[in-house]
């Protein structure tokens, strides 16, 4: 898969209603390459739903998001091959073992190469329970195999719904760090989380939701 | 590459969990086998009835892996993932339903001759239950598709489903079961089998569009 660019993206006056509820709305931001954008907010306040708007997984509505000042509703498919999105469901098959699950992936990302695949086991200390099936993987087992995608992708667009849920200290170092160099790197990140999150090197901007 | 990989993971899945692959094969058999019992075993009867029979106990073997064709990738977040990848999402749930028929429907179809020498049927209409068969199962699973799609986010869609599906299975079913029935008397069963392969041809190009925009709909 060859690198893509990475776009600008802009949102514009999201918003969102669950029922009668109002989530959230007149939600604005705007990203450069090498922005890193950090959705805050207390539960069931709509940062997943954010990040699925985001996405186009969930409509817009009034809102309108642009990638390069072209309207994402008319380049829905290129900007979906720019886009990982990682989210509440890890996307992990129960029948499959961890690096069966890593193939799914890479499937995704048109990579087939076992050996490089077989590579990213090492990096979040999955090599152990490389032939663990799905429905045996602890959760935070279940987090790392899918966050072991971010080690070999050539997205440019990172959406991370709560990517340390689960993970211990030292992969969440491993985590920040492919973080940092995706960043450097001149690409887009958006990463929701209860809590701040600091990392070396990355100036976060901050997005609170109420 | 893509798609290669693609069919060989989803028969991986597939292949993990034999329960998926037998059960439907034991329901066929188990229920095929209460006619002569429950009825009569007139072999008279049996030919009469057989056509009919066969191709009823097919649909309900196929309709009871219609709820398990989506939902576990929808509830995992691999549907998700497929909706966003960037590739087409009528090609991921396309090749979901082949590998599903390959795997659960053509063993059916590949019993049916058997089944139609215990109906006591003749040697031509056994031939064409066979190729009925495997003109009218495919229908059986894009035609269900829309309906397992549409109800795949539902919490209680248990009841829904078969509720939507049945009323479009009945064409097929019509023609399908009519020409057998027509084999098994000697008369011309061409036009049935054609308005089968014209509804298959129709139902495999068209309902991937349709369960794709489902289960986008589905994600909200």
């Amino acid at each position: 898969m060859i690198k893509k660019l990475t776009p600008n993206v802009n949102a514009q006056l999201l918003s969102c209603t669950r029922g009668n509820k109002v989530l959230y709305s007149n939600v604005n931001f705007t990203l450069e390459p090498g922005d890193a954008i950090q959705i805050q907010g207390p539960n069931g306040c709509g940062k997943t739903s954010l990040l699925k708007q985001f996405c186009q997984i969930i409509p817009t509505y009034n809102g309108e998001i642009f990638i390069d000042d072209v309207p994402v509703r008319s380049v829905k498919q290129e900007f979906f091959s720019l886009l990982l999105y990682t989210g509440h469901s890890p996307a992990i098959k129960k029948d499959l073992t961890c690096f069966e699950n890593i193939q799914y992936m890479g499937l995704l990302d048109g990579i087939f190469d076992e050996n490089l695949l077989e590579e990213n086991l090492e990096h979040l200390s999955l090599s152990k329970s490389r032939d663990t099936l799905g429905s045996d993987l602890s959760r935070g087992q279940s987090q790392k195999t899918a966050l072991s995608r971010l080690f070999f992708t050539k997205r440019p667009v990172w959406v991370l719904d709560e990517p340390f849920s689960g993970l211990d200290l030292s992969s969440i170092s491993v985590i920040k760090k492919i973080l940092a160099k995706h960043i450097q790197e001149k690409n887009i990140l958006l990463i929701t989380s209860h809590e701040n999150i600091e990392i070396p090197g990355v100036a976060f901007k901050n997005l609170e939701i109420d | 590459m893509f798609f290669m990989m693609l069919v060989k993971q989803d028969f991986l899945l597939i292949f993990r969990r034999k329960s998926d692959i037998l059960y439907p094969l034991f329901f066929y058999f188990l229920v095929l086998i209460l006619f002569p019992l429950g009825i009569s075993a007139d072999s008279q009867l049996l030919k009469e009835i057989g056509a009919g029979v066969i191709w009823i106990v097919s649909l309900l073997a196929t309709l009871i892996t219609l709820n398990e064709l989506f939902s576990r990738d929808f509830h995992d977040g691999t549907m998700e993932q497929f909706v966003i990848s960037g590739y087409s999402l009528e090609i991921f749930l396309t090749t979901k339903i082949l590998t599903r028929w390959l795997t659960t429907a053509l063993p059916l179809v590949l019993a049916s001759p058997f089944v139609g020498i215990v109906f006591n049927m003749p040697l031509n209409a056994i031939f064409v239950l066979f190729i009925s068969l495997i003109l009218g199962t495919p229908i059986f699973y894009f035609i269900g598709a829309i309906g397992s799609s549409l109800t795949v986010g539902l919490k209680r869609g248990g009841l829904l489903l078969p509720s939507i599906v049945m009323p479009l299975y009945i064409p097929t079913i019509v023609f399908g079961s009519s020409a057998v029935h027509a084999a098994v008397y000697d008369s011309s069963y061409n036009g049935q089998l054609a308005i089968l392969g014209a509804m298959l041809i129709l139902s495999v190009t068209i309902a991937p569009f349709a369960i794709a925009a489902s289960i986008r709909t589905s994600m909200e």
